[in-house]
């Protein structure tokens, strides 16, 4: 499979850095997919980076994070790398929180991000080592 | 459409994004307008294009502080946020509407019947 376009940018590892990070995502990838997949993968991206700047920088850091896109033939790749040393992963395929709008108390306030990031990637894939994490996610256009 | 109506409190969200850099912001401003007895909200979207699960479980905070399932009315709220709030089962919990008048009186019933 030929790689066709190629993309990637570094930000240091803080809650104000994400929105820059995403929006370079948004900007090269809405120049080569659709809209439903541009949305997925800024979606994908910016979870993932709220969760490293939140526990693996532990509120924030002047540690880099690089966002890498690579637009592919029929699929596109999205890379997240960070260089803590206790990368925070979680797992790969959690449920949605179960909403139930009768029971007020029950409502969950938090445990989204990792779901939304099953629903949206098509595939996903954490390494994580001494010198960081590599977190990788494959994505392909979705037809309604 | 009479005075209680438009005394429904509306939070408006002035940013683009509804994200982790700014939820805690709006929970914030949020809990400054509402009180123990506030039991609806309209919160003003329309300017926002971006929701992360840190701006959902705002909107379910502050759900859950004035009263329960379409307590909280989202305003304006459009595509790609709005497939957002349905991958997460959330439109279950809110109440839509285009604009904020167009909200008033809905939000006002549910601050009645509550």
């Amino acid at each position: 499979m030929n790689r066709t376009r190629d993309f990637s940018v570094s930000a240091p590892g803080r809650v104000d850095s994400i929105a820059d990070l995403c929006a370079a995502i948004r900007r090269a990838a809405m120049a080569a997919v659709s809209a439903d997949l541009t949305w997925r993968l800024e979606m994908v991206a910016a979870e993932t980076l709220n969760n490293i700047v939140e526990h693996a920088y532990h509120g924030g850091s002047d540690e880099l994070i690089t966002v890498g896109l690579s637009v592919l033939s029929d699929t596109v790749e999205l890379t997240v790398c960070d260089t803590a040393g206790a990368s925070f992963t979680g797992p790969t395929c959690p449920e949605m929180p179960p909403i139930n709008p009768e029971s007020l108390a029950d409502l969950p306030e938090g445990g989204f991000g990792l779901a939304i990031i099953a629903e949206l990637a098509d595939s996903v894939r954490r390494e994580a080592g001494p010198d960081g994490s590599r977190q990788t996610f494959v994505f392909r256009e979705r037809r309604e | 459409m009479s005075g209680e109506e438009l005394n429904t409190p509306v939070l408006v969200v002035p940013w683009s994004r509804l994200d982790l850099a700014n939820a805690p912001k709006l929970r914030d401003n949020g809990l400054k307008l509402i009180n123990e007895c506030t039991r609806a909200l309209i919160v003003d979207l329309s300017k926002v294009d971006f929701i992360d699960s840190c701006g959902l479980g705002v909107l379910v905070s502050l759900t859950k502080r004035v009263g329960g399932k379409h307590a909280v009315t989202l305003v304006g709220l459009r595509d790609p946020a709005l497939s957002l709030i349905r991958l997460t089962r959330l439109d279950e919990v809110f109440r839509f509407s285009d604009t904020v008048l167009a909200a008033a009186p809905a939000a006002a019933r549910t601050g009645k019947s509550q």
